[in-house]
């Protein structure tokens, strides 16, 4: 016998298709994937950037002589260390400088062998809510840091200090 | 038969799903490049060829590739005539050094001896891609600044900014109203025989000893020698000494051509000179500027070069310069600037 259920079968069937295509559609046009490469350019703008001012920092001009990235923290010399890497940072070839801002600290070993993070200067005060990246660099110093402010824990003997910098964009 | 088989029917319907099933996968995967499409935006694009650029501008010391003689090395900056032999215009002096760049290659890299935009675009981005872009060395304290390319557009464009050190090139100055200099280089008491040679010692394997950050390179680095207040050297009467010509010898072996060549400068009391005015009367000063590239070809990296000046004395016209200066930085004569700070932007679109 012929009937007519062949026919009611194929309407739902295209009916429920077009639904199903409706909501892929949707789902499709509302999802983005989002990727490292997306928002981590800036940020390897800015790591690339605090790597070549640690760098040239770490670098001495002459031969033989000290470099400054030894000498700010031999001397825990906050004030000449936000100078000249605050300016090497924001220093640009044309038009006004940039508004990068910077908070570094220094962690280094103690007599009891745990590890402490002691903030050393930052350019302006962080809130904890920046897109920071961070930079390091190991640093030997021959021993405990001289100047005023130094962290009274400091171990006097030679000691490789780890120079950490988080930088982020005003 | 009481009952028709409707398995054909079932059939049609079975056919008529999966069509439908089948557009919709289709439908469903022309999606997928939708949805991808931010990923691939053109300033990531422009951010990512930037940063490429900018690491063979700081980080590479380039290479250079001589298809004849199948030698190369990193010394690009002292091609003047064949430059399809320039294959990567790094900055660098040495690839162990980053961020460490050669003011001789600077100077090279800025100069007009490359044609804008294409030898850069050959030999810097390595693209198929036509990028325009924006390339700029600036010191901190303003001592230099250069440019390349033009202007940002409105648009959007790719950029990096690297702190860089530019590393300076040595100079020697004599200066013969300095007494010490006098005592040591030259004899003015005695009068002077038919012929006066003052030459200038260059040992490589000396110069090329301390770090490359540190060192004086010769073949990669602009040397200025100058000889100033001349005349404190002159006998009695005489009122100008009588430059006959400046050889570079290798130990006894004169290596030609005759100074001042394609690669170096001749200034008698600071007018420039070619080889067709010499012999020359100097007065007071005396300056001979070898430039990146004049000891390609000529010497070694073990090899001891001396640069000879002869005078010829007669009367009137004599000097009684004499002995053999030793260009090294340990010598007081001589300055070696230490490393500038300098920012490098580039900026492509």
């Amino acid at each position: 016998m012929v009937d007519d259920d062949a026919q009611l079968y194929t309407m739902e069937g295209i009916a429920a298709a077009f639904v199903i295509l409706a909501t892929v559609y949707l789902v499709a046009g509302t999802t983005s994937i989002y990727t490292p490469g997306d928002s981590h350019i800036t940020d390897m703008q800015l790591e690339v950037l605090g790597n070549d001012v640690l760098l040239v920092m770490d670098t001495p001009t002459e031969e033989g002589e000290e470099n400054n990235l030894t000498r700010y923290l031999r001397t825990w010399n906050t004030t000449d260390f936000r100078n000249e890497f605050g300016s090497l940072l924001n220093d640009r070839t044309a038009g006004t400088d940039d508004t990068l801002q910077f908070a570094a600290s220094v962690s280094y070993r103690k007599a009891d062998g745990t590890v402490k993070n002691e903030n050393f200067i930052s350019s302006e005060r962080p809130t904890g809510y920046e897109q920071a990246v961070r930079v390091t660099r190991l640093i030997t110093i021959p021993g405990k840091p001289t100047g005023v402010g130094t962290p009274v824990d400091f171990r006097n003997v030679p000691q490789v200090v780890m120079l950490e910098v988080l930088i982020w964009r005003d | 038969m009481a009952r028709i088989n409707d398995d054909a029917l079932m059939s049609i319907d079975f056919l008529a799903g999966f069509t439908i099933f089948l557009l919709s996968l289709i439908v469903a995967a022309g999606m997928v490049p939708g949805m991808l499409a931010g990923l691939q935006s053109a300033t990531i694009d422009y951010d990512g060829v930037a940063y490429r650029t900018s690491v063979i501008l700081a980080e590479d010391p380039g290479w250079w590739f001589n298809d004849v003689t199948m030698s190369g090395s990193s010394h690009w900056e002292g091609e003047r005539t064949a430059m399809d032999r320039v294959e990567r215009m790094g900055l660098g002096i040495s690839k162990r050094l980053p961020n460490i760049l050669s003011e001789g290659k600077i100077e090279a890299f800025f100069s007009t001896a490359y044609a804008y935009p294409d030898d850069y675009r050959d030999r810097v981005f390595f693209s198929e891609i036509p990028y325009s872009f924006n390339i700029t060395l600036k010191a901190d304290d303003g001592a230099f600044a250069y440019h390349l390319g033009d202007g940002t557009p409105e648009g959007e464009y790719g950029s990096i900014r690297r702190a860089v050190l530019v590393k300076n090139a040595s100079e020697a100055t004599l200066d013969f109203s300095n007494g010490n200099v006098l005592n040591a280089y030259a004899d003015p008491a005695t009068a002077p025989g038919a012929t006066s040679t003052f030459s200038v010692s260059l040992n490589f394997t000396d110069l090329l000893a301390p770090s490359p950050a540190y060192q004086v390179d010769p073949f990669g680095e602009r040397i200025t020698i100058r000889i100033e207040n001349l005349q404190e050297t002159r006998n009695s009467t005489a009122a100008t000494a009588f430059l006959e010509n400046v050889r570079l010898y290798r130990g006894a072996t004169w290596v030609p051509p005759v100074l001042p060549d394609a690669n170096s400068y001749l200034f008698v009391d600071g007018v420039q000179k070619s080889t067709a005015d010499l012999p020359a009367d100097v007065a007071e000063n005396l300056t001979v500027v070898l430039e990146p590239g004049f000891f390609t070809g000529k010497a070694s990296e073990t090899s001891t070069m001396d640069l000879k000046f002869t005078f010829a004395n007669s009367y009137g016209k004599n000097t009684n310069i004499t002995g053999m200066f030793n260009y090294t930085t340990s010598d007081g004569n001589v300055t070696m600037p230490p490393l500038k700070p300098a920012v490098l932007e580039v900026a492509v679109w």
